[in-house]
């Protein structure tokens, strides 16, 4: 499958990205590309159906498109680590399993979630939120 | 010296989200064997050669992450005895009844000054499906997917590392093979192993406790580490960073993600330790080198992403 930046919808189709699509677990998917767009950031990135929004991202990060940081950062790409965590304000999406260690219920109804289990079932706006810094003591 | 005492890790039990696809990850793709689903759900599993029950252990959990790291001891007395000395050392230590594990004998519990439960045991029956020992073949089934061998170690992260090292020095007898000490803010990290493998435990300090960053399974060698990329590609499996090595350790490594975000790793080669060895230590003028030593960098997803 291959996903290509907006701002550069040709270049980068033979980019290896160093992550890995996670096909969504309700499949069939169809050929519809979604648009996801980081307000704050200026930034829209393009996600084909069945893709999740991190590897929109990721694919994203590993184009030949230099100087624009990801506003997610990519850990493990399967919903346990926590650290890839958005808040959708606008568009539809369905979730896989996320640790509750870092999206409650609660959360996860508010929109925040872990972007590498999400997968758009339509454009998407979506904000970074911020995670707490893990870091070497 | 001979191994007494605590002998290795004898299993670990992990959360998982989704059994299927965990299953999927350790057994079809690891290499591991299915043991067998207990009457609770968990899925216990084992490497090929390895004689014991089961070495890993999966229950299904809404969130991801390490259970229990427990420890194989050589005897019921041995048990009796180290369960005096945790105590003594002032942890609050509790029984698990023999079969409360299929396979598995009684289990002493604790949670140590890094947030994590730690487990001993001496008894274990022994597998259906194991090596053979009169002129033993080199397998008995044939290997499958990354064709781990055996449990090796895993590596925890959470606070309170020095008494943490205290410890497993004091009152398990392990030795730490090789530390991080940085300058400024002190042990980073420690290696410890109970035998002469380069660790079968290790620990990075860290502000949240009870924290995991990977369980590791070994391979015969460097060709089966490529072999295993290879497997991590054709399906997709999450990559973390690898094929390479760690100057620490010295071991050849991949890393890569199980279906609920727990580090895995396959990993062949490392140090071997005596106890009369010298600990090796590191600073942070090299500690790139000392946590990849080809990259020779920090790499921030490996340092800090954990479940």
């Amino acid at each position: 499958m291959l996903l290509s930046d907006v701002t550069q919808p040709t270049a980068n189709d033979a980019v290896t990205a160093q992550g890995c699509l996670s096909a969504s677990p309700e499949a069939p998917v169809s050929s519809a590309v979604f648009t996801i767009t980081v307000s704050e950031a200026g930034l829209s990135v393009r996600c084909p159906d069945g893709a999740s929004v991190l590897d929109a991202f990721e694919r994203h990060r590993n184009s030949l498109v230099f100087g624009v940081a990801s506003p997610v950062t990519v850990g493990c790409r399967r919903g346990g680590c926590g650290i890839c965590k958005v808040r959708i304000t606008a568009g539809t999406y369905k979730t896989s399993a996320m640790s509750r260690t870092h999206v409650s219920e609660t959360e996860e109804a508010a929109g925040l979630v872990l972007a590498c289990r999400v997968y758009p079932h339509s454009n998407l706006v979506l904000e970074a939120v911020p995670v707490c810094p893990r870091r070497l003591k | 010296m001979a191994i007494t005492g605590v002998l290795r890790p004898g299993f670990i039990q992990l959360r998982v989200l989704e059994m299927d696809a965990a299953v999927v990850h350790y057994v079809d793709r690891i290499g591991l064997n299915m043991v067998g689903t207990g009457p609770d759900g968990r899925v216990y599993l084992k490497a090929r050669d390895e004689f014991d029950h089961h070495s890993v252990v999966l229950r299904k959990a809404d969130h991801a992450g390490l259970d229990i790291f427990a420890f194989k001891v050589e005897s019921d007395d041995v048990l009796t005895s180290l369960t005096a000395r945790v105590e003594a050392f002032g942890l609050k230590t509790d029984a698990v009844p023999a079969g409360e594990q299929p396979g598995l004998g009684r289990r002493v519990g604790f949670v140590i000054p890094s947030g994590h439960r730690i487990e001993l045991y001496a008894h274990a029956d022994l597998a259906e499906q194991r090596p053979s020992t009169l002129n033993p073949d080199v397998w008995e089934d044939e290997p499958h997917g990354m064709q781990a061998r055996r449990f090796d170690h895993g590596l925890l992260y959470g606070p309170n590392i020095g008494e943490v090292e205290k410890f497993f020095c004091e009152v398990l007898d392990f030795s730490v093979t090789e530390r991080v000490d940085l300058p400024e803010t002190g042990t980073l990290a420690i290696w410890l192993t109970c035998g002469i493998k380069a660790h079968d435990i290790a620990f990075v300090n860290h502000p949240e406790p009870g924290k995991f960053h990977h369980v590791a399974f070994e391979l015969e060698n460097w060709n089966d580490i490529g072999k295993a990329a290879d497997i991590i590609t054709r399906y997709g499996i999450s990559i973390d960073i690898g094929p390479t090595r760690h100057g620490i350790t010295r071991g050849q490594t991949i890393y890569f993600f199980d279906p609920s975000g727990n580090r895995t790793e396959t990993y062949c080669g490392g140090i071997t330790y005596y106890p009369d060895n010298p600990v090796r230590v590191w600073d942070d003028k090299e500690l790139g080198k000392g946590i990849f030593y080809y990259e020779r960098a920090l790499n921030d997803r490996f340092l800090t992403v954990v479940t």
